[in-house]
């Protein structure tokens, strides 16, 4: 781990969060990047905790492959170290939509929404369910979308996990700007069912999925 | 001003009173326990209640050192929980409101946990934690409601140890007696972790700590679950930190859960790492009280909401808590 120690001791901490340490490296090959370690967890039996993050970096590092492999708007791998839970990436000049939407405008905040709708048909469409897909892992620039953290991502091409990503960005909204959630997951909707076979059978057991939190009214 | 809170949401009956700061005058409470390798029986739970109801009244009364015409405020837990139990309280509270012409104010069970820790040690905004055998959820007050930022999608953790315990044979509540048979545990069994961003399922390590009953001893067992189940809690709760989207005040923890060791200690450590406290009630108010239903009806006296009419204050099996207008944050 001797070269990584040393990127790192080059680079900047900019985030630490329940997903990883996150650097950005100054020039990786000449060019700025993002690394990515998952640090251990105090809190976890250290057996445990050694299983979930090499997994989830290594399909972490899979699922960036393909995704951007298809053309969709996710970070591009530069390098993995499983072993150590060290990924490097491609550095994305973006904000979290969960802070833009603070300052966007109505019609602004509507076309992004739109947007996401079709990268999640993409997404889905490529047999990747994200796992995670709420309002601070997407980032934003000048009318431009990615996603990121890839973490608890998976393959499935079954409706039932597809509507897990669906139920996810609608409790993030609901919990984080719950005066525009409707307005915008409505959006979110309408593209992406554009040409999207399972999207009947999506909704269907996404709308299962809401009623499954505690003491919903009716079941 | 003095408010009087009436809990009776599921095994524990209780009559808390508080004074106009908040200052708890009386906690008196009688607690249903089922026999051992049983749940809850609803109707049996309020039998206890309905003989047991006037006693705890007389004795908060007592302890308070006052008399019912010197109070000013009755609140109730009006849901959510089980309805012959909910019912005895909802009851007492309306014949006391009626005889003695008190203003009556029907509480959300799960605000009452989380405005007790709030109002105990004057935080301003935290982040929730609310574990118990009816919440296990994760919730920040945001826009006049506490909103739900994850929670468990089957079976609460409350609920995991209890049954556990149930069919190990212990004796109820299971979080107890699995928690000192997890400190002599130590080989970490293969359970499932089962995390959707900040949302969780525990029934699967539910259903397969019960085959591992058979093969494995139950220390381990206790030890896996908790360890699993926990870490689970936590890494959610971590994750929520990062959705919330404004600096909150600390990490409270509240509810029956909320006192065991194991939980509290991995929450300590992952909060540690942002800098945050995590504010945890003496046990003894961690479990179902009056003080907490009186606390949130002292707020909703001083922020001057209108009583309801008494023909709506029925009791609510099955509520929401992101449903309820939180006014005195408005």
């Amino acid at each position: 781990m001797g070269l990584l120690n040393r990127l790192v001791e080059s680079s900047t901490l900019i985030s630490r969060n329940a997903e990883a340490d996150v650097y950005l490296v100054d020039g990786f090959l000449g060019r700025p990047a993002i690394l990515k370690i998952r640090v251990p967890k105090g809190y976890r039996d250290e057996r445990l905790d050694r299983r979930l993050r090499q997994m989830r970096s290594y399909r972490e590092a899979v699922i960036l492959h393909r995704l951007r492999d298809r053309g969709l708007p996710v970070p591009m791998l530069y390098f993995a170290s499983l072993r150590d839970g060290v990924l490097i990436m491609e550095y994305i000049e973006g904000i979290a939509l969960a802070q833009a939407l603070s300052r966007l405008e109505l019609e602004d905040a509507v076309r992004y929404f739109s947007i996401l709708g079709g990268v999640a048909r993409g997404m889905h469409g490529a047999g990747v369910i994200h796992g995670d897909l709420n309002l601070n892992n997407i980032l934003v620039r000048d009318g431009d979308l990615w996603l990121i953290d890839f973490g608890l991502s998976y393959w499935s091409d079954s409706p039932k996990d597809m509507a897990i990503d669906l139920d996810s960005l609608r409790r993030s909204l609901d919990s984080t700007v719950p005066s525009l959630a409707e307005r915008l997951f409505e959006e979110f909707l309408n593209s992406y069912r554009e040409g999207n076979n399972y999207y009947d059978e999506v909704l269907r057991f996404y709308s299962r999925l809401r009623r499954m939190g505690r003491y919903y009214a009716e079941r | 001003m003095i408010v009087m809170g009436i809990e009776s949401t599921a095994h524990t009956f209780g009559v808390g009173i508080i004074d106009g700061e908040g200052n708890i005058l009386a906690d008196v409470r009688a607690r249903y326990t089922p026999p051992r390798g049983m749940g809850i029986e609803p109707f049996n739970a309020a039998e206890h209640h309905s003989k047991e109801a006037a006693n705890v009244l007389r004795d908060a009364l007592s302890e308070a050192g006052i008399g019912v015409e010197d109070i000013d405020v009755i609140a109730f837990s009006r849901g959510p929980g089980l309805g012959p139990c909910l019912r005895v309280g909802a009851s007492l509270a309306r014949y006391l409101a009626l005889r003695h012409g008190k203003p009556l104010y029907p509480v959300h069970h799960g605000v009452g946990h989380l405005e007790l820790v709030t109002h105990y040690y004057s935080l301003r905004n935290p982040l929730h934690l609310l574990v118990s055998g009816g919440h296990t959820s994760i919730l920040v007050l945001n826009e006049c409601r506490y909103r739900v930022f994850g929670e468990t999608l089957d079976i609460t953790v409350g609920n995991l140890l209890d049954v556990l315990a149930r069919e190990a044979g212990l004796d109820f509540p299971g979080g107890p007696v699995i928690e000192s048979l997890a400190e002599k545990g130590g080989e970490l069994l293969d359970l499932p972790y089962t995390i959707i961003g900040t949302s969780f399922q525990f029934s699967g390590i539910l259903t397969k700590a019960i085959q591992l009953l058979k093969s494995h001893r139950i220390e381990d067992v206790a030890y896996s679950v908790q360890e699993v189940a926990f870490s689970i809690i936590v890494e959610a709760v971590e994750r929520a930190l990062r959705a919330v989207p404004f600096d909150v005040d600390g990490i409270a923890i509240s509810g029956g859960v909320a006192s065991n060791d194991t939980l509290y200690k991995k929450l300590g450590v992952m909060a540690e790492r942002y800098g945050l406290k995590v504010y945890r009630l003496p046990k003894r108010l961690n479990g179902d009280n009056g003080v907490q239903i009186a606390v949130v009806g002292l707020r909703m006296a001083l922020a001057g909401v209108e009583p309801p009419e008494l023909s709506s204050t029925g009791v609510v099996q099955r509520w929401r808590i992101d449903e309820v207008d939180i006014p005195w944050a408005c």
